[in-house]
């Protein structure tokens, strides 16, 4: 608390345009203080909980019976969830590549102006980010069952849902959101290059692919790994468009803490956040060393 | 340059995929779902394909489908205005720390976020069971132990955690771009601090608080796995109602009822909303 | 519409931080699988009946050699009830024959048939109780079993064959029996209950309001809350059905949850100290947890067997009959005791099931005069009409 209070007042000497009222009213700078500790003690316990309980050798309930590694062991052995977290990240990388080409080709196309279909098109497309999972997720299950039953009446063909269904139903909800971030590149993108490149006698084409396309790339790959985030992270539209023996890490963790639940949850979830946390804190110490260098 | 034609057809070829791929596997099973709302029911549970208005007349008969859409709704609602009261000052606090403090701030956020979604709420039961880590502490220095597990408390609790981040970020990215001087030359012009907050603050990062409520109500509003495992008999919302109609007691055309009218409510709503916010900063800053 | 997109625009800009940092990682697990190979599997020494037994564990197999490996398919799509299927059958089953066994699981008949009555399920064996198997044979959504391709039937004890479900053993074959009665802490409880009103009745539940948990099983919960007030479980008239809506209602207050899941952890953990509840799952309560009792009320309680039964129209049906010929193995039969606590139809496997199982037997088979007071779920003529009282009850 003391260092914080120390840093402030350092701020406050190093930009005197910031907030007035903190200099004259500490209690005002208390309370923004006292919530922030308590807002990230709230976000940070759960996962402290979670990551001591991956040591403990109680096999359920929160009493605590001694240290283990067990439940680390057991995650190395346990091929089912292996299986899982494999298949997650084919669907992702699949449904995240599809999703990116055609969320870019549609900012492409809004970005061009007073073509017919483009006010509906513009606002049809950010339907699937106001629709909640649910919804989207039963539609996608009545939809997938009829259709297969048509074939199958129809046509003979004897098709389930599965992984199919899942990166269809995971690219139809990224396409919104891909397309959202690269228009926004696409905005600050600044058209007279391209009129630039025109009158140096480049086609079209080499115009897209040498100077729009590198300066658009930051946006895309943005939209991408968006896409991918929240492929992975989905639950409720897999766990309905999937078909037999498909699982990913949400749908298995689910079943698991419906039937049984194991503290090797636990362990592979402070796995998950050693993994990303030792990232973000490479990018971050990167980032310092590129911007002070 | 191209010619205007050139450039609508190529618009009309760049927006094809986008629109073949949502039209199949986004707008016609939303329209499907209309049509099987419009349907009956066969013996065995099965869609019968014979058209009825019945769902209709059965839905807005059904007491216990308006108790569930009304606990959803307000669950969403009081999950908003906790995490927005929340997130104000803490995006607040973040964005009036030196820059290089901020991204750790921000990081500091999302950290917990990077493991698995439902493992979080999980964290939730192992926190909140009757045996769980808070009674034995509360046990230990000899409290009365709470029972919120399996009731819609711990839905919304583990809820407001849940969506924070989504509240925050927008709120940050609106209070980072906030011209602080502005503030300073409010109050030079002798307004209060309340009044500066209001003036001028607030309509500023409206955009932002807009976001974030859209952000946190929509999931929350529609939510099944987080009443799924934390709300047991008392925290039964909108998404399990679908969930037992699709899933467990199958009746998908009265299943399918209930998801064109919420989902019609849930869009009537949040356009209401954007027209009243519009309309809240039209008459701030007019022009 | 454009303050929201470009509110969206402004969130996300700050998102791409954190899908950065997930997008990430989310690769650690895969790291974990490139590092698991180096891990032996460990099935065969995992089950003990495999390896305590050699005598029966050396004649069973022999059936096997009938089998022809030409006509097995590379996959077999079972859909199970949650952890009803050791979890090391699907290693030895692909290990013997070359064919991989993918398990879903489900936690209700009704949500299997579902799925099953939808259509293109994929699924190749399914596991009904016995009122699932009448209804979903009368709908054609089952195949006829070839016996001569499960010569293990012969290990069937008897008086599990022929039930007024499926009276020729046309469509299934029975898996595992139990009863559904009422576990309880003892140490709570008290006096111990011998009726279903301490589940029903709001002055005895109400004392264990929060610590109470009902089955999440329409068929289960209603026919409780009929023999409760006094109605036939199978009945379908619109009173008695009343009746029992009314109880569910008056009950829901009190209850955690409608579980048929993890009964057993929340029994063992003291999450719940009173539930209703199969004999299997409270079996395995018992084992960590020695104040878990279990009783059949007076009213009567339920007595049920689940089978394997194989969907029709599948193209795997010779596999799928294979595979039942692996499950009526002794050895493997008893391994699903063991991990079911559920009781075996394998009169071969009974004298292989683990000693603690048999400890609790004295507690979960039914006596001759308990015996009487259990009954059969019947499938009714409507079979929407319990889905609808039960939809109105979660959802009230």
């Amino acid at each position: 608390m003391a260092k914080t209070l120390a840093d402030q007042h350092i701020q406050t000497k190093r930009r005197r345009s910031r907030p007035v009222a903190r200099r004259r009213l500490p209690w005002g700078a208390w309370a923004l203080t006292l919530n922030a500790v308590v807002a990230y003690t709230f976000l940070y316990a759960p996962i402290i909980i979670l990551v001591l309980f991956s040591f403990n050798a109680a096999k359920f309930g929160a009493e605590w019976q001694g240290f283990t590694t067990q439940w680390y062991s057991d995650l190395f052995a346990d091929r089912r969830l292996q299986a899982a977290a494999i298949t997650s990240v084919q669907i992702a990388g699949v449904s995240t590549v599809i999703a990116t080409v055609i969320g870019t080709l549609a900012a492409l196309a809004l970005e061009k102006q007073g073509w017919g279909g483009r006010r509906a098109f513009d606002s049809g497309l950010y339907l699937p980010v106001i629709i909640p999972d649910i919804v989207m997720a039963v539609s996608l299950l009545g939809f997938f069952t009829l259709a297969f039953r048509g074939l199958q009446t129809w046509l003979g063909l004897n098709i389930q849902m599965g992984l199919l269904t899942v990166i269809i139903a995971h690219v139809a909800f990224n396409i919104s959101f891909v397309t959202v971030v690269v228009r926004t590149s696409l905005a600050n993108f600044d058209r007279r290059l391209e009129e630039a490149a025109a009158d140096l006698g480049a086609t079209p084409w080499q115009t897209f692919w040498r100077i729009k396309l590198p300066l658009i790339a930051p946006g895309i790959i943005g939209g991408a790994l968006l896409a991918f985030t929240l492929s992975l992270d989905d639950f409720v539209v897999t766990f309905f468009a999937r078909g037999p023996g498909l699982n990913t890490m949400t749908t298995e963790v689910y079943g698991r803490i419906k039937k049984f639940i194991s503290p090797e949850i636990n362990a592979i979830s402070t796995l998950m956040l050693l993994a990303s946390s030792s990232l973000v804190l490479a990018s971050l110490w990167m980032q310092r060393r590129q911007t002070s260098s | 340059m191209l010619s205007a034609r050139t450039e609508h057809r190529r618009a009309w070829w760049q927006a094809s995929p986008a629109m073949i791929w949502l039209g199949l596997f986004f707008l016609a099973p939303l329209v499907l779902i209309v049509l099987y709302s419009f349907q009956s029911r066969a013996s065995d549970g099965t869609v019968a394909w014979t058209w009825t208005l019945e769902n209709y007349a059965k839905l807005l008969r059904d007491g216990s489908f308006w108790r569930t859409l009304w606990l959803s709704t307000w669950i969403a609602l009081v999950v908003t205005l906790i995490t927005l009261l929340i997130s104000y000052p803490l995006a607040y606090f973040m964005a009036t720390r030196p820059k290089r403090w901020r991204s750790a701030l921000l990081f500091a956020v999302m950290l917990p976020f990077w493991t698995n979604f439902l493992v979080r709420i999980y964290a939730w039961k192992v926190l909140l069971g009757n045996n769980g880590v808070i009674n034995q502490v509360l046990a230990g220095v000899g409290l009365e132990p709470i029972a919120i597990i399996n009731s819609q408390w711990a839905v919304l609790l583990a809820l407001v955690y849940g969506e924070l981040p989504y509240m925050i970020l927008p709120l940050y990215a609106a209070l980072e771009r906030f011209d602080w001087t502005q503030m300073e030359a409010a109050h030079d012009l002798g307004a209060g601090r309340v009044q500066a907050f209001t003036r001028i603050m607030l309509p500023q990062t409206l955009a932002g608080i807009t976001a974030g409520a859209i952000l946190v109500f929509v999931p929350t509003v529609g939510t099944f796995a987080v009443s799924d495992i934390l709300g047991g008999t008392d925290g039964f919302m909108i998404g399990n109602l679908l969930d037992l109609h699709f899933r467990s007691t199958p009746n998908w055309p009265y299943g399918a009822a209930i998801s064109m009218l919420f989902m019609l409510l849930l869009l009537g709503a949040i356009a209401l909303y954007l027209k009243a916010t519009r309309e809240e900063t039209d008459g701030e800053n007019p022009g | 519409m454009t303050k929201l997109r470009l509110s969206l625009l402004a969130f996300l800009l700050i998102g791409l931080l954190a899908a950065c940092g997930e997008g990430a990682a989310t690769t650690a697990p895969t790291a974990n699988t490139a590092a698991a190979p180096t891990v032996a599997p460990t099935y065969e020494v995992d089950d003990p009946a495999v390896t305590d037994v050699p005598a029966a564990a050396t004649t069973a197999p022999a059936s096997g050699g009938a089998v022809d490996p030409s006509k097995l398919s590379p996959e077999l799509r079972v859909f199970a009830w949650g952890e009803y299927i050791p979890e090391d059958v699907p290693a030895k089953f692909e290990e013997e024959f070359g064919v991989k066994v993918t398990i879903d699981t489900y936690s209700s008949n009704e949500e299997m048939a579902a799925k099953i009555r939808a259509g293109n399920s994929g699924y190749d064996l399914i596991m009904p109780s016995d009122y699932m198997v009448a209804l979903l044979a009368e709908g054609g959504y089952l195949a006829a079993i070839n016996p001569a391709n499960i010569p293990n039937l012969a290990n069937l004890n008897p008086e599990n064959l022929g039930l007024y479900y499926d009276p020729a053993n046309t469509f299934s074959v029975p898996y595992m029996w139990g009863t559904t009665g009422i576990a309880y802490d003892k140490t709570v409880v008290t006096p111990a209950p011998d009726s279903w009103a301490v589940l029903f009745d709001p002055a005895q539940v109400g004392q264990y309001k929060g610590r109470v948990s009902m089955l999440n099983d329409e068929r289960e919960a209603i026919g409780a809350a009929l023999r409760f007030v006094g109605n036939d479980i199978n009945s379908t008239t619109p009173a008695d059905l009343e009746a029992a809506k009314a109880a569910l209602l008056a009950q829901k207050p009190f209850l955690a949850k409608y579980n048929s899941d993890n009964v057993y952890q929340d029994l063992a953990s003291g999450e719940v100290v009173l539930a209703q509840s199969w004999s299997g799952y409270t079996g395995l309560a018992m084992v960590d947890n020695p104040n878990i009792e279990w009783v059949i009320p007076k009213e009567g309680g339920v007595i049920w067997q689940d089978t394997m039964a194989i969907v029709s129209g599948t193209p795997n049906q010779y596999t799928a009959e294979v595979f039942i010929d692996f499950m009526l193995r002794p050895e493997i039969g008893a391994s699903v005791a063991d991990f079911t606590y559920f009781l075996t139809p394998n009169t071969k496997a009974e004298p292989l099931v683990s000693p603690e199982l048999q400890a609790l037997y004295a507690k979960l088979v039914p006596d001759a005069a308990t015996r009487t007071r259990l009954e059969w779920l019947r499938k009714g003529d409507n079979a929407t009409l319990y889905s609808d009282i039960w939809a109105a009850v979660k959802s009230e």
